[in-house]
């Protein structure tokens, strides 16, 4: 029975489905940050179209007093790729060089995707991102040797607000690769200084600008997928094949005292 | 013929002796399903064997109502119970052909399965 991933009606071999899913999944894991930090709940499947708020809304004292039940919509992605139908051939060939260019870019895409909405948010999907609820006042992170104590404001804000860790330390790229290569006077690099500090660990992520301190008690951050990151078929001719990948998923921080954000200049 | 219990009774729940008298009437009206039917094929007049081929087929209603009971009350009966009825391969390739099922090949599969990261 054909899925509504249509992979077997495309012109392709198990070997080059595998090469092709192993290297989504392989960029996938290398670009994914905020579901190394948020609770993860799901696959629920395709059929799951929005998760239940528990509350009602518009609530009218008519004849019969009524209420509209509140639930957030799921959003659904499905960014499109195309393989040249030869350099698939070239697998059964033999060959490892198989361009993956395409593949990279559209999971790339897919991924920063999902980070965009968990972090920063994605209002036309009603998903309110980290960065935007966080209820502590932005603490400003400064240079990487200053980072440790930015850091450490931030521990003590969640402590004082009765938010348990452990903690972890969220950075965007930039700010990540500087705290990587500072140097200290101190026998300590501040990345590892950093570490102790958090007792937790340090992400990296290529969509968020500064940072965010996070604590992974559990039960504050919740992503839930429907259907999960999957490649499907859309169509081919005689030279090329279209596929997609795809996901459905929505975001909702649950308690926003659990979050405080570093910022930079650059930080929205 | 009554199935005998093999072990005291006082060591069996009431939940397998419940399973236990399913069986014995599952049993019953399968019997009465091939007597009913061996009537019929023989009986003389149109309307005895009418009323014996009407009576065969309430048995096997009766059947498949205590059938449903026990795939709902005993769990081990289930599985297999998805597994062949309602099939049309032939009866000894289903459960291979789901076996098969169940390991797609690439092209079929459904998920990167990336899931948490935490």
């Amino acid at each position: 029975m054909a899925s509504i991933l249509k992979r077997e009606f495309a012109p392709i071999s198990d070997l080059a489905w595998n090469w092709i899913d192993s290297e989504a999944q392989r960029t996938l894991k290398q670009n994914l940050a905020a579901r190394k930090v948020v609770d993860f709940s799901g696959p629920h499947g395709w059929e799951l179209a929005a998760i239940n708020l528990g509350r009602l809304e518009n609530v009218k004292k008519d004849n019969v007093p009524w209420g509209i039940r509140q639930v957030q919509s799921l959003v659904e992605t499905r960014i499109p790729f195309t393989l040249a139908q030869f350099e698939l051939d070239n697998l059964t060939r033999g060959a490892k060089d198989v361009d993956n260019q395409p593949i990279i870019d559209a999971v790339e895409k897919a991924a920063r995707f999902e980070d965009t909405a968990v972090f920063t948010g994605f209002d036309a999907g009603a998903i309110k991102g980290i960065v935007k609820t966080a209820a502590h006042d932005a603490i400003a992170l400064g240079e990487p040797a200053a980072m440790a104590s930015a850091v450490g404001q931030a521990v003590k804000t969640l402590i004082t607000a009765d938010v348990g860790g452990p903690y972890t330390l969220v950075l965007g790229q930039d700010e990540y690769f500087a705290l990587l290569a500072a140097a200290s006077k101190a026998p300590i690099p501040p990345y590892e200084t950093v570490k102790q500090i958090l007792q937790g660990e340090i992400v990296m992520s290529r969509v968020l600008k500064g940072g965010l301190v996070v604590s992974k008690r559990g039960g504050d951050f919740e992503l839930t997928v429907g259907a999960d990151y999957a490649i499907g078929y859309s169509q081919h001719d005689s030279k090329n094949v279209e596929l997609f990948i795809t996901e459905s998923f929505t975001f909702r921080v649950i308690d926003p005292r659990a979050a405080v954000v570093l910022k930079t200049a650059s930080t929205k | 013929m009554p199935i005998p219990l093999h072990v005291p009774i006082e060591s069996l729940t009431p939940a397998l002796l419940d399973i236990h008298r399913a069986i014995e009437s599952f049993n019953e009206e399968f019997e009465a399903v091939a007597w009913y039917s061996q009537r019929a094929a023989v009986a003389t007049d149109p309307a005895l064997k009418a009323v014996l081929e009407h009576n065969r087929d309430e048995e096997l209603e009766h059947a498949s109502m205590l059938l449903e009971w026990l795939r709902r009350n005993f769990p081990q009966l289930d599985e297999p119970m998805r597994t062949y009825l309602f099939t049309t391969l032939p009866i000894t390739e289903v459960e291979q052909a789901q076996t098969q099922g169940s390991a797609p090949a690439a092209g079929a599969a459904a998920s990167l399965n990336i899931g948490s990261m935490k």
